[in-house]
């Protein structure tokens, strides 16, 4: 029952929209009703009379997606309105970074600026708690007025803060409609209160002047699934050296002393190494380099301590690839002991040379027991990786920071692309150190290190699991993990950042086999929702789609999983004679009958990514003799071969079923939405 | 039931629960009543469904009688007067309250803040219903095939039935109807019932004199029969499924 229902008696609906960001309900009447939390003034100038009808045409059941039609409104040329399109009229820019949930913000200039103040940046509105000096706001409260909370970055645009919004295109806009009587009285105290949702979106085009208003064009929010996502970072291999993240403050601690033969000092030192004292705590040092910091940092405490007159220099002598750490002790034939201790981290170290008959009696090295194939900070690692399953790439653009920790590498090596998946990724300043590469691209071989320094690279984000797990981490990864406590996980340009209060999660984690347990992996980078998984949604018979919530109070329209076959003999609902409206043509119609093709090719790329792919064929062969050839081909990018082969099988048989269409009044039962089973 | 002339009802929308104060969509559906004896209490009453106009005061009465605190009420529509009365039978005295535009639609135009009294009369006729000097049904016409439907974000324009026959109807107003009784809206749209005579049966093929039951689809602007300050005449299109 809602306003739908009304309408059959008489009742009309005051359509009006929220925009995010701009605390205005901009209605076809103004009703002097209470107005949803946040927005604080109503204005009677939207009009819709000019937009084609919206809703979800249709389904395409080959790629799981829906083809929902766009929605245009236009806000009549009024002083409220007026006054949210003109130019800001405050302005300031970021000076730091601001995080997602950061309540403080640091600016070059606040003058202009009050407590309480709207903020807008990006998408993002703000309201500035206090500020607190020229250069300092305090007390921000994020994502005011339904807007979502982002990341700001200083050095683009992004770091530009204005009083008024800067972009109207990409804000969410969603369209209510509330009952008013036939006498024209809103019922409700609040506006909300038997509002129902019609339409739900994103500003496409706009504002673009009219004769009397400002005009929009918007696209469902289900359309966003065909939008390509950025996920992808590229730059140039530019070492195969293992590498290790060093701090600046690690000390090595090395304390020496010489005996006589009466057990008296000769000399004495206590030297604290910084050898990463130039350095920043991160940063990527080969085994090399670090040996290099150490040895020289070795020299500046022995000079800094005047001790050159007993000590030399610090050797790393190499025997076959081990490399022993020596230092050099000068000649004192009055020496008959000396010890050396080193502290590594909380690791000793010791060396002790005893000999009461001759004395020191020459220049030598004392060799400590510190020996290391690999990382020299950590003795007795005999791990020296097999290159190239370690590089560092340099990147061209974007945060190395965003890599996620899984994912798959593009190289080009030789003028060939490779493949492969890696596991770890640490990030200092442009670089990122990458870790357990193996090759996925059909070949175990792994190029040369030769071959691999200064190729040119691309990571390709990637995500693995179940396919409505990974669905909804694309769906809501944000980078900043504020949309969604579980789902938010993915690095960002991996997701759409949806908030989960837009998504229907019961219908994606309540899917059942075979798409519900198939376990697959996708590289995101420069693919679309519907590009990674409208492959699996099509062979299985499956579709997202934006569809009325029927367990929210005011049927908030989310994202949705829906089956696009009649599995099961149950229906959820049935519509009578009572029910049916006549568009000048049948009430209910079935649905064309889905092609019955007798090839079914399923592809499964390799990684996820367009680099090559697994190829099987499901051939009804009497038919094709028949018929000739009627192929259809889905691209399922499922983690095994075998696995998806099996789930395949039984798709190829299922096909060609019909599901009946309503084209139903919208006062019809709320069981009955798009892709729902019933009984007429 | 009705009188014994011809007249137009119409339909109230209501989604119950029959009493307490939250509803959705209360506009015409929602009665309420504070009686003396207990000033601190209002007794909220509605239908359960959708009701027409004459049954949803009985309704109301039954309902007020189970859970307001005393009262034995009686709420009727008098088509001589064209008032609608709200009493108690008991003595209990009591004041209406008229949630959302119920007002309006019961025609308790005047101020109803204070005082109490047994019995409370709607001062001016309410725009839940109309007498007619006359009205003429058109023979029923098929329309499962009908191009008079618009939707329009949803919206229906007009309520238009796959399954369903429509009826041409002109209605002659009394000389007391008022504009502002049309242009209140109830008897242009939605679901209304007119009689064309006395009979309490529904149009039928051997009954072509019963009254018709249905949803108006097209609606003329009323008009003014002859010079100013004569009878108010209106053309509806209604359609009634079958």
């Amino acid at each position: 029952m809602s306003v739908w229902d009304a309408v059959r008696y008489g009742f009309s609906p005051i359509y009006w929209v929220q925009i995010s960001g701009i605390p205005v309900v901009f209605c076809e009447r103004a009703t002097g009703l209470t107005l949803p939390a946040g927005w604080t003034a109503e204005d009677g100038s939207l009009v819709i009379d000019d937009s084609a009808e919206v809703g979800i045409e249709q389904v395409d059941r080959d790629t799981g997606t829906a083809v929902s039609l766009s929605f245009g409104f236009k806000l009549l040329d009024t002083s409220t309105v007026r006054q949210w399109l003109r130019a800001p009229s405050k302005s300031m820019n970021l000076t730091s970074n601001l995080t997602a949930t950061a309540t403080t913000m640091n600016v070059d200039s606040s003058t202009g600026w009050s407590n309480g103040d709207a903020a807008y940046l990006g998408m993002e509105r703000i309201t500035i708690g206090t500020v607190a000096s020229s250069t300092y706001c305090t007390g921000l409260t994020r994502a005011t007025v339904g807007t979502l909370a982002f990341e700001h970055k200083t050095g683009t645009t992004a770091q530009i803060v204005t009083d008024r919004p800067r972009f109207w295109r990409g804000r969410e806009v969603t369209l209510w409609a509330s009952p008013a009587d036939p006498n024209g009285y809103a019922t409700g105290t609040a506006l909300l209160n038997d509002a129902v949702q019609v339409w739900r979106g994103r500003i496409d085009q706009g504002p673009s002047r009219d004769v009397d208003g400002f005009k929009f064009e918007a696209s469902s929010i289900d359309r966003i699934t065909d939008r390509k996502l950025a996920a992808s970072v590229t730059g140039q291999v530019v070492s195969t050296s293992a590498k290790i993240a060093v701090s600046k403050g690690y000390t090595i601690q090395i304390v020496l002393k010489a005996s006589n033969s009466s057990s008296g000092q000769v000399f004495g030192y206590v030297f604290n190494l910084l050898p990463f004292k130039n350095d920043s705590d991160g940063d990527l040092l080969t085994n090399a380099e670090i040996r290099d910091r150490i040895q020289s940092a070795w020299d500046d405490a022995v000079s800094a301590e005047g001790a050159t007159s007993d000590l030399g220099g610090f050797l790393w002598a190499n025997y076959s690839g081990e490399y022993n750490a020596k230092v050099l002790v000068k000649a004192d034939a009055t020496i008959v002991y000396f010890a050396i201790f080193a502290y590594l981290d909380g690791k000793s170290i010791t060396a002790t040379w005893l000999d009461k008959a001759n004395g020191w009696s020459t220049d030598g090295y004392v060799a400590l027991d510190w020996k290391s194939k690999g990382n020299p900070l950590v003795p007795g690692d005999y791990f020296e990786p097999v290159i190239p399953w370690l590089i560092t790439v340099r990147v061209d653009d974007g945060n190395p920071g965003d890599i996620p920790q899984k994912g798959r590498l593009r190289v080009n090596v030789g003028g060939k692309h490779r493949l492969f998946r890696y596991h770890g990724v640490t990030a200092n300043n442009a670089e990122a150190y990458i870790k357990g590469i193996t090759p996925i691209d059909g070949t175990n071989a792994y190029p040369t290190k030769t071959e691999m320094l200064g190729a040119d690279a691309e990571v390709l984000f990637g995500d693995e699991g179940t396919f409505p797990t990974m669905m909804l981490r694309c769906l809501m990864s944000s980078g900043n993990g504020e949309r969604s406590a579980t789902y938010d996980t993915l690095s960002r340009g991996q997701g759409y950042g949806l908030d989960e209060g837009v998504i229907d999660e019961g219908s994606f984690t309540a899917a059942s086999a075979p798409i519900g347990s198939l376990k697959g992996e996708v590289a995101s980078g420069g693919e679309s929702f519907s590009g990674l998984f409208g492959g699996a949604l099509g062979l299985f018979r499956k579709a997202v789609v934006s569809r009325p919530d029927t367990s929210d109070a005011n049927g908030a329209l989310k994202l949705t999983l829906v089956d696009t076959a009649p599995y099961g003999s149950g229906w959820s609902t049935t519509l009578t004679d009572t029910d049916l409206l006549s568009h000048d043509g049948d009430p209910v119609v079935s649905v064309k009958k889905a092609e019955s093709p007798n090839v079914l090719v399923i592809l499964r790329p390799f990684g996820g990514t367009d680099d090559g792919e697994d190829r099987f064929v499901f051939v009804d062969a009497p038919t094709v003799d028949a018929n000739g050839r009627d192929e259809v081909e889905y691209r399922v990018p499922a983690s095994d071969r075998v696995t998806l082969y099996q789930a395949a099988g039984p798709a190829a048989v299922e096909r060609g079923l019909r599901i009946p269409h309503p084209c139903r009044p919208r006062w019809a039962t709320t069981g009955c939405q798009i892709a729902a089973k019933i009984a007429v | 039931m009705a009188a014994n002339g011809p007249r137009i009802m119409a339909y109230a929308y209501s989604e119950g629960p029959v009493t307490g104060v939250t509803a959705d969509i209360v506009a015409n559906s929602t009665l309420a009543v504070i009686e003396q004896s207990s000033p601190g209490t209002t007794t909220y009453v509605r239908p359960a469904t959708p009701e027409l106009f004459e049954t949803q005061l009985v309704t109301w009465q039954t309902h007020l009688f189970t859970y307001t605190p005393a009262g034995v009420y009686t709420c009727t529509y008098d088509a001589t007067t064209q008032r609608v009365t709200l009493a108690t039978t008991n003595g209990t005295g009591f004041r209406p309250v008229m949630p959302g535009n119920l007002a309006v639609w019961l025609g308790f135009t005047q101020d109803l803040s204070s005082g109490w009294a047994e019995s409370w009369e709607g001062e001016s006729a309410p725009a839940a219903v109309a007498e007619l000097l006359g009205v003429t049904v058109e023979p029923a016409e098929d329309a499962a095939r009908v191009d008079l439907a618009e939707h329009r974000h949803g919206r229906s324009v007009a309520t238009v039935w796959g399954n369903h026959q429509v009826h041409r109807v002109h209605l002659v107003f009394s000389r007391t109807t008022t504009l502002a009784q049309i242009a209140a809206g109830y008897l242009t749209t939605g679901r209304v019932r007119i009689w064309q005579a006395g009979d309490s049966t529904p149009y039928s093929a051997t009954n072509v004199d019963g009254y018709i039951d249905g949803y108006v689809i097209a609606a003329d602007d009323p008009t003014e029969d002859g010079d100013v300050g004569e009878l108010w005449t209106l053309n509806l299109l209604i359609g009634v499924a079958r």
